[in-house]
């Protein structure tokens, strides 16, 4: 019997040495690291690293509005992306129900999120090009001259431009998901409700968004993420630009640490980031009381 | 069934032993290789084979440009080195301009520098604890401009070559609106009108959405207009630069002045350096800023024709009276990390790189001006006429001290950026206060 349970443990201990030891050099030695770093003024090629305690974190708020302004951007793809929720799940139960067609408008609806990141950036890059670019050319054609805009370049404008690619690649794959949850729900469910006299609208309230608790969970995690971190959109389409107009806080953090060799201020910046992903998806989850169906 | 468990044990054990032979074998088909290679390059004479029992020596070498990488190919340079080095192999590695020096920060951080390091002026500073000084080396000695851009005492980059910024014009259209090439800003900044009011041709193609190519304006104008190559430096000792009187903003106010003409098309941010540069090629832009070295982009295009092309150097100065002030660029500081393994053979190769016997041919196929004493290159029919001005004055820019690049980092000064942000149309006068605000903040520090 001891052998046997010996046996046991020595094929554990040796399945999860690799992953943990992994983990630790690739996650947690990291992560400890750039915590370190958060704390000293290292500008990323000298030797030299002086520690300046919380320096790196006040200056961060107080010194510059950039920082500002790029957290206001990252807040409003979070913003378009949260609105969009409740209309891709309604999406996903019309694809759900029996309609014709339904394999082929899913391909479609998924489709932009297989697509290469910078490919879709470069060829709505040109869509919006004030030089033979599609939009403006398919408001030529219609006759709405008046609404042609400089889409990437205008300050008010340039990042619900950019906000709009971003629903467009990343919508398909929430919709998805939400059709993977939508399909886990018991048919029965539905069935006694039928009996009961439910309606569609209590169908929808009672039944499908309980069930899918667990999608929104984890949809609404990867919201906060990807709104926080976005990245490729705006680094090809403008740069960032025009100015900082349209900067977001991975590319000041980016700028911060390779233009101006603040890897110290960076390092920091990256911690913030990791706080107020942990912070924001907390306040999220208390306030749609998310706790999955599981786990009630 | 009984049998079957060991027999799959045994394909299993197969198929990872095969698996681990994989990488094993295929190292010795590359070490063949190599070794192959090194036979067909064996030279026969006897000097040469006695050059060969030396150990054999990769030395790495990294570039930023596909134009250099261009030249590298149809010159030869590695097969050119090995003629008289036979142990040396040198091995190019292309890199994307835009992300060369954030690779060399990474590399450097885990001690991968490449053997020989090419930089340009303003990351010489950056980098100065992790290369070699090179006051000895006979390059460095030859040199005219390796001095002048010393790192504390000691000379640590040798430049490449040198460079002027032009305005890249065509011919045709200027003759077409009867305009001469201008002496003077004010000359300049008529002349865009004067194209823009004919309504056939954008004045002056500008890539804005890549930031970068508003250089020669928001970058080298302060410079031009204080006549001074190391203003940055310079704009260090002072409060206040962004102050009407002071060279940096009257600079600026004279770029506003070209920005707000809109004279760059209709959306210039919108643009991006390729398009700009297709629509200079393809003559519906008239004029383009940029450096020597657009002359071989120009070349690499098809469908132009170089013949209407000319560059006129971009008049700065209020009156013909002043000095006209132009920037010339020191760029491609040959550097030496001290990491590399051979720094010996690193430094032949940069001795052999500016020998007369390369550098002259590389030079002159490359279309930029020399930096060794008494080499001079012929810069081609393109130039003509570009440096019969008066009072012409030679800027050398410099890419600012210690003290600059502690405020630089600290506001995050981007003179790119502001020039976007000019050309967006952002409030110029508060823009130059909030300047001063953060600029003066960050001397007091």
């Amino acid at each position: 019997m001891k052998t046997i349970s010996k046996q046991k443990n020595i094929l554990l201990f040796s399945f999860l040495l690799i992953p943990i030891l992994l983990l630790l050099v690739f996650v947690l030695y990291p992560l400890i690291e750039l915590v370190r770093l958060s704390f000293t003024d290292w500008n990323g090629v000298e030797a030299q690293q002086v520690y300046i305690g919380f320096d790196n974190y006040i200056k961060m708020f107080t010194d510059s509005s950039d920082v500002w302004l790029s957290l206001r951007n990252n807040g409003i793809y979070f913003i378009f992306h949260s609105i969009m929720i409740p209309l891709e799940l309604m999406i996903a139960v019309l694809l759900d129900s029996k309609i014709r067609a339904s394999k082929f408008f899913k391909t479609i609806v998924f489709m932009p999120y297989i697509i290469n990141g910078v490919a879709i950036s470069y060829i709505f890059a040109f869509f919006y090009s004030p030089i033979n670019g599609g939009l403006n050319g398919i408001l030529e054609v219609l006759g709405l001259e008046s609404l042609i805009q400089n889409w990437l370049t205008n300050d008010s404008i340039v990042n619900i431009s950019l906000v709009f690619v971003s629903i467009w690649r990343f919508s398909g794959f929430h919709v998805i998901l939400f059709l993977a949850g939508l399909q886990s729900i018991p048919q029965d469910q539905f069935e006694a409700a039928e009996i009961d006299g439910a309606n569609s609208i209590q169908n929808f309230w009672y039944i499908i968004v309980p069930g899918v608790k667990k999608v929104l969970e984890v949809i609404l995690f990867l919201n906060v993420v990807g709104a926080l971190q976005v990245f490729d959109i705006p680094y090809i389409m403008t740069q960032g630009g025009p100015g900082h107009a349209s900067s977001t806080f991975i590319l000041y953090t980016l700028e911060t640490a390779f233009k101006f060799n603040s890897f110290g201020m960076a390092s920091a910046m990256g911690i913030t980031m990791l706080i107020l992903i942990l912070i924001l998806n907390g306040v999220q989850n208390r306030l749609f009381n998310l706790k999955g169906v599981g786990e009630e | 069934m009984y049998n079957v468990r060991p027999r799959i044990t045994r394909i299993l054990s197969m198929i990872m032993i095969s698996a681990l032979m994989i990488p094993l074998v295929s190292g010795c088909t590359k070490g063949e290789k190599v070794a192959n290679n090194g036979k067909s390059t064996q030279p026969d004479t006897q000097q040469e084979q006695k050059e060969d029992k030396k150990d054999p020596v990769t030395l790495k070498f990294p570039i930023w440009s596909t134009i250099t990488e261009d030249l590298f190919t149809k010159l030869d340079l590695v097969n050119e080195y090995k003629k008289e080095h036979p142990n040396v192999t040198i091995e190019l590695e292309l890199l994307k301009d835009t992300e060369y020096e954030n690779t060399m920060k990474i590399r450097n951080s885990a001690n991968e520098l490449p053997d020989i390091l090419p930089l340009k002026s303003s990351w010489l500073i950056n980098f100065k604890d992790n290369i070699l000084p090179l006051d000895d080396l006979d390059a460095a000695k030859n040199n005219m401009f390796a001095a002048d851009f010393k790192v504390g005492d000691h000379i640590y980059g040798v430049p490449e070559s040198q460079f002027n910024e032009y305005v890249w014009y065509r011919k045709s259209i200027f003759k077409e609106y009867g305009l001469e090439i201008p002496k003077t800003w004010g000359e300049f900044v008529t002349a865009a009108k004067t194209i823009k009011d004919g309504g056939k041709y954008i004045p002056i193609a500008m890539g804005g959405k890549d930031a970068w190519p508003d250089y020669p304006f928001n970058e080298f104008m302060p410079s031009l207009e204080a006549g001074d190559g190391d203003y940055w430096s310079t704009m260090a000792t002072i409060d206040e630069p962004f102050t009407k009187g002071q060279a940096f903003y009257d600079a600026y106010a004279k770029i506003q002045e070209l920005y707000n003409a809109q004279v760059m098309g209709p959306d210039p941010l919108g643009v991006g350096f390729d398009q700009a540069k297709l629509m200079f090629g393809s003559n519906q832009a008239a004029m383009i800023a940029l450096g020597q070295w657009f002359g071989s982009d120009l070349k690499s295009m098809t469908d132009v024709d170089i013949n209407d092309v000319g560059a006129f150097l971009l008049p700065v100065r209020n009156s013909v009276d002043d000095p006209f002030n132009t920037i010339s660029m020191v760029d491609t500081f040959f550097t030496i990390p001290k990491t590399s393994k051979y720094p010996d053979e690193a430094k032949e190769f940069i001795n052999w790189f500016f020998s007369d016997a390369w550098y002259s041919k590389y030079l002159t196929e490359a279309q930029l001006q020399s930096t060794v004493k008494d080499v001079k290159i012929d810069l081609g029919t393109m130039f003509n006429g570009a440096f019969d001005v008066s009072n012409l004055n030679y800027v050398l820019n410099k890419g600012g001290n210690e003290d600059y690049k502690k405020i630089e980092s600290a506001i995050k000064f981007d003179v790119k950026k502001m020039g976007q942000d000019m050309m967006s149309g952002k409030d110029f006068n508060k823009m130059m206060q909030e300047m001063n605000k953060s600029w003066k903040n960050a001397r007091s520090k």
